[in-house]
């Protein structure tokens, strides 16, 4: 009797967390991609997390945010491991270098291929390209954001603002080398024309 | 509400972040303002394709072989964890079962060192697949074929050359042979040896009963030749194969039993063969047993 309860008790977990959890490894593998920049490793730090994942499954409620929860500890653990390569060397935070540095803001004409949106993601620094990821690809709320990232919610929405800033400038190259016009169509540019128009 | 406090918060607003307050005044501006509208819409626009390129890109979709591999593992390391717990509860979580372990050690020492040592429940998780799904096609099939070629040794044209048993399997009909016979009872060594087939060396044990046969087949996983597709299970479809992996070998038990027995006899091999190849090292694995 014990045995059968306990094989019970073995198959929920399993059961559970292969219900919960295991449907969102392709996601975590997205995610993992951007961190680790190869497949070997991205591959590894998605077994990594799940590991992790299935270790803390007890502490998991039910019918939350699994997708957010599993992501927390992808990053926890990429950082864990950042760490121990750096041997906890602190770099120099270039956040606010490379905000100096964003380009004004051009709106996108349409027809740019998948290949252009995904070398155009590439160019934007790892710091913004990361947020920019987690929300306009993974659909992760600020908040959940925040708390994956460990960073307060202001940086989030900075760091997302200045993100999406350089994407649209990196589209908008990939648009003049198509010979499109995208002359004018810049934010900015609009907001002096229109002198700040009020409401 | 003007332009530049539009374009502020504008990507809030398509994250539905906003408080309820200022999305009217959004909706308001958007009513007035064309400008506006229109770059809404692009980077509503840019964000659609964002997502679409990367969802769609090759380079950041998962690998199949890789979340099969990862399912199985975590699989065993689930069922590993709920054994573990279970032997922590009854540990520390309970008087009773702390006394009763108390008293069994000291009364009982040797025997419950011996019988931990021959524990054979090893957990093992069990996944069940057809033969055209079976991992490592290529390798199965030729373990199958050196089992029917080499094992039964009625063909004479199986291309079988014997070679010399690698360090590591010597002696290991020791280990095997106990546990086969604890389940098939008059099953008797028939033959141990290594051999060659299709390139890919393997140490072959091989017990018999009246002409029926059990093969435990071990080979270096990673040293497995190439196999030529025209040749595949159909030809071997009355046998049952299971097979588990310890480190860098594949270990194989197929024989003309029933699925049941079959899986026994793997199961019955994996704890003591994992400890006699690897050590004491832990090692996950999973039971794959063909339909």
């Amino acid at each position: 009797m014990f045995k059968s309860l306990k094989r019970k008790k073995e198959e929920q977990l399993w059961e559970n967390f292969e219900q919960e959890a295991m449907p969102h490894s392709a996601d975590l593998f997205r995610v993992a991609m951007f961190l680790k920049r190869n497949r070997d490793m991205a591959e590894e730090l998605v077994q990594e997390t799940l590991m992790q994942g299935l270790k803390s499954f007890h502490r998991y409620t039910l019918g939350t945010n699994c997708k957010a929860w599993l992501t927390t500890i992808m990053y926890n653990t990429h950082y864990k491991q950042i760490r121990k390569l750096t041997r906890m060397q602190l770099v120099e935070d270039k956040e606010e270098l490379i905000a100096q540095t964003v380009p004004f803001e051009p709106s996108i004409p349409q027809n740019i291929t998948d290949e252009d949106v995904l070398q155009a993601i590439e160019k934007v620094p790892l710091t913004f390209r990361e947020i920019v990821v987690l929300c306009d690809v993974e659909g992760f709320s600020y908040k959940e954001i925040s708390s994956i990232m460990d960073i307060p919610m202001g940086t989030v929405m900075s760091r997302l603002h200045r993100g999406r800033k350089v994407l649209r400038s990196e589209l908008a190259v990939y648009a003049r080398n198509y010979g499109l016009d995208v002359s004018g169509e810049d934010d900015n540019e609009m907001i002096k024309k229109q002198g700040g128009k009020s409401k | 509400m003007n332009c530049r406090d539009f374009r502020e918060i504008i990507d809030s607003y398509l994250s539905d972040e906003l408080l309820t307050e200022t999305n009217h005044d959004v909706l308001r501006h958007l009513e007035d303002c064309a400008d506006c509208r229109k770059v809404i819409e692009v980077r509503r626009e840019v964000r659609s394709r964002l997502k679409s390129a990367v969802i769609n890109a090759p380079q950041y979709q998962i690998g199949k072989n890789f979340t099969h591999n990862l399912n199985t593992h975590l699989k065993f390391e689930a069922l590993k964890m709920q054994d573990s717990e279970t032997t922590s509860y009854f540990g520390f979580g309970s008087w009773i079962a702390v006394a009763a372990g108390l008293i069994l050690t000291f009364t009982l020492g040797f025997f419950l060192l011996n019988s931990f040592n021959n524990d054979q429940t090893a957990v093992v998780a069990e996944e069940i697949y057809t033969t055209n799904e079976f991992p490592e096609n290529n390798l199965v099939n030729i373990a199958f074929g050196d089992h029917q070629f080499c094992a039964v040794k009625h063909d004479s044209k199986a291309s079988v050359k014997f070679v010399a048993t690698p360090a590591k399997f010597e002696n290991i009909e020791q280990i095997a042979m106990p546990q086969i016979q604890n389940i098939l009872r008059d099953y008797k060594l028939k033959e141990f040896h290594s051999c060659q087939y299709r390139n890919t060396d393997f140490t072959h044990l091989v017990v018999e009963k009246d002409n029926k046969i059990l093969s435990v087949m071990m080979t270096d996983k990673n040293k497995a030749g190439k196999f030529n597709k025209d040749m595949n299970f159909s030809s071997s479809a009355k046998y049952q194969m299971a097979r588990f992996d310890i480190d860098n070998t594949a270990v194989f038990v197929i024989s003309d039993l029933n699925q049941q027995i079959n899986t026994q006899v793997a199961k019955a091999l994996y704890d003591p063969l994992r400890r006699h190849l690897a050590g004491e090292k832990t090692f996950q694995t999973a039971m794959l047993v063909l339909k």
